[in-house]
């Protein structure tokens, strides 16, 4: 099928790098069929940074706009660089870049409640209390070399853990910016009382307790202590400092918590974190969604823009992977109280980053409630991913029971990228 | 000849039945924990460590019982007339054993997080009254299987509508010490239990109803007649739900049906003697605590058995098993000297399980949170706070997992820092004081001679971090 008749592939694949990440694609597949899992060290991504849409976005009022239909609402639509791509005017200006973008607008699940919903859109596996599914930071995190500073990072209130791949890939949450690089500068002063701890677990009296070398936590609190000596050592804690960038770059990325947390995770990738996410409340616009969806994009857009603008001049651009979701899309219907509910059956997500630039998947029909061609699952969004990242989406894995389990919930490739 | 010696073995069980009946009544049926363990140890050819002082006792099961390390007037206690019994018992009637043990169960049954529909706080006040009314073990276990209500009136509810997803895995692992959920997906590979086990007892919760009422969820049971039969036709027999033995229920009651069977049985008394010596001692009889299987049995059978007779003949009395194990040899045995571990290194793992020496164990995020509070307040903490700093402690990432064993926990990075950033000031100007509210003990010659420069807020936070203090042993 074809979404958008003047969208065809040799469209997409026009520029070098699109081909590249073909090219890569392919011999990705090729290597499937060999059935021979060698390193995936050459994947187009090695960090990630996720625009968490905490409530669930409307897809209709920002990249995928209805006009002139009953289901448009009263926003109007402005056309983009890529050919037949209207964006919502609420993304006026991401419109203009619109060939930076990749549009997945053929993702749906059948889970419509908040809570399961972001743990499905996390793990890529429906909520189960019982059997903890690891996120897809922690896989970026563990598929990596440990380094001094965090591998994943979580900036706002909700942590989504590492499960069976261990506690040393879980995110680093950080709520309020400001009170924790105050809580690690103050540690970093006071980094002759961590010294001193050294001195009591290494000599006196309490070597009786050490003694044991056998003794796993002992070793692992030792481990631990040296971790974090690295990590205040590390410039992690440098990278909460907002304060250290010119007035002009804050302002650019906008004076509130959604714009400070996309600088501060611009410097924790250069930092060398491989995968930050930010959480961005407020989409569960039931009521009042327009003006709501409005005020948000105004915060979003600057934010997204300084960011793009950012990696592209710090040279992290090419294989740093820009996600942009929820956890569902929200009803095309527009409710009484000029809201918009809870969408499962279409799930908006935008990718951004190196090759990825141009395309457009899938569509979701003429008023966004009839969507033509083949629909992916959840499972294939997180099948795609974990491949652009170099995670062997296919990878058998064990838990901490000892049960075997595959990284993905099956899945395949999200037709379009390949 | 051997039956004579037959006749002498049961003459002197008589007599010391008698001896036992007249001297110490209440302790008749107790288990004889060190008697069986030293049968293991000689057979494996063990060598159980010494048992250790009145301080490193009075240390560890203030830390076991009361949720934190000993202040300087019980360790006072010490320099008189100290009698352990006396030591457990004033700890067994204190307020802090229930509140301390009330949140230990909470995590075990629902973990340390809170979903927007369960109220933990409900569920934990509810555990402390039980066990300061003292109720029976397998009455608490009832109750929380069968509890209908609210969750905010209710808390045994609580229990149930945070597991609403999935209430077998936590009903096997909790109360019958075996892990059902591997075969959710597929028979288990070694063990007796089938999928279709699972998804039998699993029938015995379709009648469960969760209703949202304004701050919380209602659980009631609909009636098992209303509940639809597998195809839609006249039930059969196979429409029942079917405990593990293999009974079905007889009545429409299922849920209590099933809190009944499954506190009747033999595998719940043994899943909670497993539970209260793991609490105690620091690793199971069967290890992981809720990992029974063909290819796990308990590391020392016998006692495994007599912790769950125990239970049983005693109308599973949580606090006389609790006294039985603290006043054991088994519960004061020493850790391992430098001078062992270079003799036994491969043995090692034997002697922690078969309990012939203690392995140091970290302390419990509440433990750590509530020795810190006590000894720089002299407060308590309300339950729920202490909540919020042990999940703070553990690093947020960390204290999410719900296992159903509240041993293995793991201090992430982040829950490091956040322990080594909170502000200190030392309670006490001298080091023998601060030696003694932290390490249970005085310093040494070197350690006075070594650390008299050091300013006593500096040394307060060094000895609060540690390993002697992160860990009991």
């Amino acid at each position: 099928m074809t979404p958008n008749p003047r969208l065809d592939r040799r469209n997409l694949l026009t520029s070098t790098s699109a081909t590249g990440l073909s090219a890569w694609l392919g011999t990705l597949m090729s290597r499937k069929a060999n059935a021979n899992p060698s390193t995936t060290s050459s994947a187009p991504f090695k960090r990630c940074i996720t625009l968490w849409m905490q409530g669930g976005p409307s897809q209709l009022d920002t990249f995928d706009p209805k006009p002139g239909t009953p289901n448009g609402g009263p926003l109007q639509s402005i056309p983009t660089r890529v050919p037949g791509l209207s964006f919502c005017e609420t993304l006026g200006k991401l419109a203009t870049r619109a060939d930076e973008l990749c549009l997945i607008r053929n993702l749906g699940s059948n889970q419509g409640e908040h809570e399961r919903a972001s743990h499905l859109l996390h793990t890529g596996y429906e909520f189960i209390s019982s059997f903890p599914r690891p996120s897809l930071g922690a896989h970026v995190s563990a598929s990596q070399t440990i380094t001094d500073v965090p591998g994943y990072v979580i900036l706002g209130p909700t942590s989504y853990g590492p499960a069976y791949l261990g506690d040393q890939h879980g995110p680093f949450v950080i709520d309020d910016v400001r009170a924790s690089s105050q809580m690690l500068e103050r540690l970093q002063r006071r980094s002759d009382r961590i010294d001193l701890i050294g001195r009591f677990n290494g000599s006196g009296p309490s070597q009786n307790a050490t003694a044991d070398q056998q003794d796993r936590a002992l070793q692992g609190r030792t481990r631990q202590i040296e971790t974090v000596r690295r990590l205040l050592r590390s410039p992690f804690a440098g990278s909460l400092r907002i304060d250290d960038e010119s007035p002009q770059t804050q302002a650019r990325y906008g004076d509130h918590d959604f714009g400070r947390h996309a600088l501060v995770a611009r410097r924790m990738l250069e930092a060398g974190v491989r995968y930050v996410e930010i959480q961005m409340p407020g989409w569960d616009t039931h009521v009042g969604n327009f003006p709501a969806v409005r005020k948000l994009c105004a915060q979003l857009e600057p934010a997204w823009l300084a960011l793009m603008d950012d990696l592209k001049s710090s040279g992290l651009w090419q294989d740093t992977l820009i996600l942009w979701m929820g956890e569902f899309g929200r009803t095309p219907l527009i409710n009484g109280q000029q809201g918009r509910d809870h969408y499962p059956q279409s799930i908006p997500v935008v990718l951004a980053g190196g090759p990825l630039g141009g395309r457009v998947i899938g569509s979701t029909g003429r008023d966004g409630s009839d969507p033509t061609g083949k629909q992916h699952h959840v499972a294939d969004l997180f099948y795609t991913l974990m491949t652009l990242l170099g995670i062997d989406p296919e990878a058998q894995l064990t838990t901490g029971f000892g049960s075997p389990t595959s990284a993905t919930d099956g899945g395949s490739l999200i037709d379009g990228l390949t | 000849m051997c039956r004579i010696k037959t006749r002498l073995g049961w003459l002197l069980v008589w007599f010391s039945a008698v001896w036992l009946a007249v001297a110490c009544p209440a302790d008749a049926d107790d288990a004889p924990i060190d008697a069986l363990l030293e049968q293991a140890h000689r057979s494996a050819g063990v060598q159980a460590r010494p048992v250790c002082s009145d301080a490193v006792f009075l240390r560890r099961v203030t830390l076991d019982l009361a949720g934190r390390v000993p202040t300087l007037a019980e360790l006072a206690t010490l320099r008189g007339d100290f009698r352990r019994v006396a030591a457990v018992e004033r700890l067994l009637e204190s307020e802090e054993f229930d509140q301390y043990w009330a949140q230990l169960w909470t995590n075990i049954l629902i973990g340390r997080r809170q979903d927007n529909r369960t109220d933990r706080e409900s569920l934990r006040r509810w555990l402390e009254h039980a066990l300061a009314d003292r109720q029976p073990l397998d009455q608490i276990a009832f109750d929380l299987m069968s509890a209908q209500g609210v969750t905010s009136l209710d808390g045994a509810v609580n229990f149930l509508v945070a597991n609403r997803e999935d209430p077998v895995t936590p009903v096997s692992r909790v109360f019958l010490g075996v892990q059902l959920e591997c075969a959710r997906c597929h028979d288990h590979p070694y063990d007796r239990w089938s999928q279709t086990d699972y998804v039998n007892m699993k029938r015995f919760f379709e009648p469960v109803q969760f209703r949202d009422v304004s701050g919380g969820a209602r659980v009631l049971d609909v009636g098992a007649r209303d509940v639809g039969t597998r195809d839609g036709g006249t039930r059969t027999d196979g429409d029942l739900p079917r405990f593990l033995t293999g009974a079905r229920p007889g009545t429409a009651a299922w849920r209590k049906e099933l809190a009944l069977m499954t506190v009747r049985s033999w595998p719940f008394a043994r899943a909670m003697g497993n539970r209260v010596w793991q609490l105690l001692m620091g690793r199971g009889l069967v290890h992981p605590v809720d990992g029974l299987s063909n290819e796990n049995p308990a590391s020392v059978p016998a006692l495994h058995q007599a912790l769950a007779e125990q239970l049983r003949t005693q109308g599973f009395d949580l606090r006389q098993l609790i006294r039985t194990i603290c006043i054991s040899d088994a519960y004061a045995r020493t850790v391992m000297e430098p001078s062992d571990a270079l003799r036994a290194s491969i043995a090692h793992e034997r002697h922690y399980e078969l309990f012939a020496a203690r392995r140091p164990r970290p302390l419990l995020p509440e433990q750590w949170v509530l020795s810190y509070h006590r000894m720089i307040f002299d407060e308590r903490l309300t339950p729920q706070r202490l909540n919020q700093r042990a999940i703070e402690w553990l690093g947020r990432a960390s204290a999410t997992s719900g296992a159903s064993d509240p041993l293995s926990v793991f201090q992430n990075s982040q829950g490091l820092l956040s322990e080594l950033a909170i502000e200190v000031s030392a309670p006490h100007r001298d080091i023998d004081s601060l030696f003694q509210c932290t390490l249970s003990r005085a310093p040494d010659a070197g350690e006075r001679k070594d650390l008299s420069e050091i300013p006593s807020d500096d040394l307060f936070y060094a000895l609060l971090h540690c390993n002697e203090f992160i860990f009991s042993h």
